[in-house]
């Protein structure tokens, strides 16, 4: 205890000093990257519009609300993109993306088992909140055997695996560490000499003692260790066998006490009776995954690709000699900066957001000759997360309206205090909505998911998606005018320009430009009923390139 | 084995290429009991073989698989044990190929047999509904090599369709709950281009058809404007991806123009009479429009055959709801001249035990069961691989999974051994353990 205050004290002391004394960090990560050779000229800041929703979607996880884009694109303080920031950072919103992200991570959409969505949801969204550090959440998450009922939903990672061994050497190596092992399970790994099938099998040795454990009263499952067993391979390629004792990569040998037959556990294994070993090789392992120094790396290399489109080691998940990060001098410099800061996610976030390489337009002939993907010289396409384009879409066609007028209707008489609170408080009011809409926008995410459960989360188009867009019975209910819609909305008004305003500023988060405007203005003279031809537009838009990219 | 004399029919399809494997398979399989003069007074005897193989390259190659989950008995289908201890009260019938004898349950996919080739002697492993599942989809076993494999529809889809093959080129029909891989699952690691348009039950596939208040109009006004709005934003950010998202909605709007395809009301009364008015008989009218219309591969679910208990019952209702409308799709494959090019493979997880149960029933059983095959690439007419008197074990041509694979593949004119792609890792297309089966390729 006393000497992780101590670490905790030094590490805001050195911290206070390098953003003191030297200059911002983010000013350091931007000279880095223009420092590269090679680097060719960088493409021009990005047009306030587009560093609105980008920035919007990143830290937020959905686009802003048109009367927030109108205010935005109205401020003419040179300091509005940095307050941006930072009114988005303290926003209820960001714990949620950061919710969604990192169950996305660590979960992959796999099956629900040891614990429910909604416990494991308000673990999260509170360790957001609060900001806990990342090696805290680790300790937790890594730690966990579901016994301890304040934090029970961390134990999620191995219950909902059902601690198998395959599954989170996989996932513990690369989720936490950025090295993905699994070709290493069969055979030493046939194209990066540096992993082998010991390295495998050295950390399932950690993890091989463990066991799901079901109390038979509850019915609650938790995680129990033996005191014995150890991680044996054969090699699928030599036939070679062996027996792997823990070992984290190339970290030192785990020295276990030798105990007397007979005195190994706290609690023996016994029907109806959850394992506690005396020695815990789990407990072993976390502490050697935060002071091994791919902890950081992996952490901060991730937090870098989902704001640049790319990581500095690219695929995220492959860090090893072999593929060494395209700045390496960046990465270690975030990696210490983020270790000094106490491991804390948003610091890092800042300084990124901060970043002229983040604020770079994604205009491909704005791009100079030669531009690479790891030149990081002009910004990145990227398509709509599934949580990212279903919440979008709930925003853009007013679902959020809709629902704040439900609940003021619904609340006015039933439960006026709650109506107040929600007034003052932005985070009731993002979690009353959030609670009422998750069903819907799940469903409609669930239709944009192309990962597989247990697989990284990516976003690729299907045919399905495009027919539910246009046929899909929720998308069609979007576009029939109701109190407080999009549509709603459009309708009453009654001059093209205004009404073109209206549209493009609750999709895409801008101004139409001239001819966008001529094309409104053609397309309404072709209708006699004004919300029919807004129905049209409004779905054009929801549908366009523009809307399922963050660019 | 005792053989009876059957009552000839008249072949359907006359063509030279059925008669001429037909003759070959006999040989290499049965000689001995075939009655040859059918054939020489038929007067093709003059074709060879391999003009009439040229001529067939014009088609591309399709397959009809039908997934007969929970698992058929082998007993009660195509391999019978009359008078044995295993053999329960059903009754083989004669089939259209002297010495060929299947059960009762069967009778108009008997008269069919000539067209078709039964495989005896499986032996597969695996008694796991799930597991034997995936395998009998893909040519692997799970979690060998890590990750999941594709399944066959999807590598067919991506091998055997021309670059301009209409959409949809991979469907599946089947009832909701029976959906066991998913459309993602089933194309793994090859993508979502490969992965098959599901249509549930008996209807067209999730939001396929417009609401019925939306006009034709509508659409395509707002998929104009939808294009103008694409075009400007690819005006300064085209990329592979946005290129995709646009193929997407390309390809959806295909989807929709042809979904005339899964419109049962457009097909005559007399074919709803000819295939039976229940579930199994409407998707076989779906997948017969779907193979008519260059469709690569359709894969039709039917079940439940997990007859655990009262499996005699179970499979008089099972087959009898089959046996009309599969023979009557067989029959209209082979009346389009489509069977030369298409690929039929009738599969399920596993067969049942030869023992019967105390429930009446049959259980799990993977060492020795049966399925049967037609169509392009395979010979027809004859039944390969044996089991002993009581069908507890293979006693000739004993094959497993992979090799079932093997054969398939090749059949389609396709290398099971042929490498694709998980990212960086050579994935074979089905398991390298597996040989094909040369005597039943034609």
């Amino acid at each position: 205890m006393a000497s992780s205050f101590a670490a905790a004290f030094l590490a805001v002391a050195i911290y206070g000093t390098i953003v003191g004394a030297k200059e911002p960090l983010h000013e350091r990560i931007d000279r880095l990257i223009e420092a590269q050779p090679g680097f060719p000229r960088a493409a021009p800041p990005a047009s306030d519009d587009e560093f609105l929703r980008r920035v919007t979607l990143d830290v937020t996880g959905i686009i802003p609300s048109a009367p927030k884009a109108r205010r935005f694109l109205a401020d003419s303080s040179p300091q509005k993109r940095h307050e941006l920031v930072d009114r988005l950072l303290e926003s209820p919103e960001y714990p949620r993306h950061m919710q969604r992200v990192f169950d996305r991570l660590l979960m992959q959409r796999r099956r629900h088992r040891g614990v429910s969505p909604v416990e494991w949801r308000e673990y999260l969204i509170d360790s957001f909140r609060t900001n806990k550090p990342w090696d805290q959440l680790t300790r937790e998450i890594l730690g966990a055997d579901g016994t301890e009922e304040k934090i029970r939903a961390a134990a999620k990672f191995y219950l909902d695996r059902q601690v198998n061994v395959t599954a989170l050497v996989r996932d513990v190596g690369t989720i936490f560490l950025g090295r993905d092992l699994h070709c290493a399970q069969c055979h030493d790994h046939p194209v990066i000499e540096e992993w082998e099938q010991t390295d495998f099998y050295s950390l399932a040795a950690f993890l091989t003692r463990s066991v799901l454990f079901t109390d038979k009263k509850t019915q609650q499952t938790l995680v129990g260790e033996r005191a014995d067993g150890e991680a044996t391979f054969t090699s699928a390629l030599t036939q070679i066998t062996g027996e792997a004792p823990p070992r984290l990569f190339d970290g030192e040998l785990l020295t276990e006490p030798k105990l007397k037959k007979g005195e190994e556990y706290i609690v023996a294994p016994d029907d109806g009776a959850r394992p506690v070993p005396k020695f815990s090789r789990r407990a072993e392992l976390t502490p050697r995954i935060i002071a091994h120094s791919g902890f950081a790396r992996n952490i901060v290399n991730r937090l870098w690709a989902q704001l640049m489109g790319r990581g500095l080691v690219h695929p995220v998940d492959q860090h090893n000699d072999e593929n060494p990060a395209s700045h390496s001098e960046l990465l270690d410099l975030l990696a210490s900066e983020f270790v000094a800061s106490g491991y804390d996610l948003k610091v890092v976030l800042r300084e990124l957001l901060s970043t002229r390489t983040y604020a770079r337009t994604s205009r491909l002939s704005a791009a100079p000759e030669g531009v690479e993907p790891d030149h990081f010289a002009v910004a990145k396409l990227r398509p709509l997360s599934p949580d990212q384009q279903a919440w979008s879409l709930a925003r853009a066609v007013g679902r959020f309206d809709q629902e704040q007028l439900a609940l003021v209707a619904e609340l006015t008489h039933a439960d006026p205090e709650l109506l107040a609170v929600m007034e003052s408080s932005p985070q009731t009011r993002e979690e009353v909505l959030h609670d009422r809409l998750i069903a819907e926008v799940d469903s409609v995410a669930n239709i944009f998911v192309t990962s597989l459960p247990g697989q990284a989360e990516r976003s690729e188009a299907t045919p399905d998606q495009s027919l539910f867009m246009m046929n899909g019975e929720l998308v069609g209910k979007w576009l029939v005018r109701k109190p407080g819609n999009l549509v709603d909305r459009l309708a009453k008004l009654d001059n093209v320009d205004a009404l073109s305003d209206e549209l493009y500023l609750s999709i895409l988060s801008r101004y139409p430009a001239k001819e966008e405007r001529e094309w409104i203005g053609e397309h309404l003279k072709s209708y006699d009923d004004v919300a029919p031809a807004c129905a049209d537009l409004v779905w054009a838009l929801l549908t366009s390139t523009e809307f399922r990219f963050n660019y | 084995m005792t053989h009876e004399a059957h009552p000839q029919e008249p072949y359907a399809c006359r063509s030279p290429e059925h008669i001429i494997s037909r003759r070959r398979f006999f040989g290499d399989i049965v000689a001995g009991s075939l009655a040859t003069g059918g054939l020489a007074a038929s007067g093709f005897t003059g074709f060879t073989h391999s003009a009439v193989a040229s001529s067939l390259k014009k088609q591309a190659k399709q397959v009809l698989l039908v997934f007969q989950h929970g698992g058929l008995s082998q007993l009660e289908s195509w391999d019978p044990k009359p008078h044995t201890d295993t053999g329960g009260p059903m009754r083989p019938i004669a089939t259209s190929v002297p010495g060929i004898h299947v059960c009762e349950l069967l009778p108009h996919t008997a008269r069919l047999m000539h067209h078709m080739t039964l495989l005896r002697g499986l032996s597969t492993g695996d008694n796991n509904h799930d597991s034997a599942r995936v395998t009998m989809l893909t040519g692997w076993k799970q979690g060998v090599v890590g990750g999941d494999n594709p399944s066959m529809g999807a590598i067919c889809t991506k091998f055997l369709q021309g670059e301009q093959s209409p959409q949809p080129s991979y469907v599946v029909l089947c009832n909701r709950p029976q959906w066991h891989l998913s459309a993602l699952h089933d194309a793994s690691f090859l993508g979502s281009q490969y992965a098959p348009v599901v249509a549930y039950d008996e209807a067209p596939p999730d939001n396929l058809v417009s609401p019925v208040e939306r006009e034709a109009r509508i659409v395509s006004r707002r998929a104009a404007l939808r294009r103008r709005f694409a075009q400007r934003f690819a005006r300064d950010r085209r990329s592979a991806r946005t290129d995709a998202y646009d193929t997407a909605f390309d390809k959806a709007l295909q989807l929709m123009e042809r979904q005339q395809l899964f419109d049962l009301s457009q097909i005559p009364e007399r074919d709803h009479d000819r295939y039976g008015r229940h579930a199994f008989g409407q998707r076989c009218l779906v997948a017969r429009t779907l193979l008519e219309s260059g469709c690569t591969f359709v894969k039709l679910n039917h079940g439940n055959y997990d007859t655990h208990f009262e499996n005699f019952n179970h499979h008089f209702e099972r087959l009898g709801e089959f046996d009309r409308p599969f023979a009557a799709l067989l029959q209209d494959i082979v009346d389009r001249g489509l069977l030369e090019t298409t690929l039929v493979i009738l599969i399920g997880e596993f067969g049942r035990t030869p023992t019967i149960n105390a429930s009446v029933g049959r259980d799990h059983w993977s060492d020795s069961w049966s399925m049967a095959m037609a169509g392009c690439g395979v010979k027809s007419g004859g039944a390969f691989g044996k089991t002993n008197h009581n069908g507890v074990e293979v006693t000739d041509g004993k094959i497993n999974s992979f090799d079932l694979f093997h054969t398939f593949y090749r059949a389609l004119g396709l290398d099971a051994h042929e490498e694709i792609f998980d990212g960086d890792r050579p994935v074979t297309l089905a398991d390298p353990h597996g040989k094909a089966v040369e005597e039943v390729l034609a």
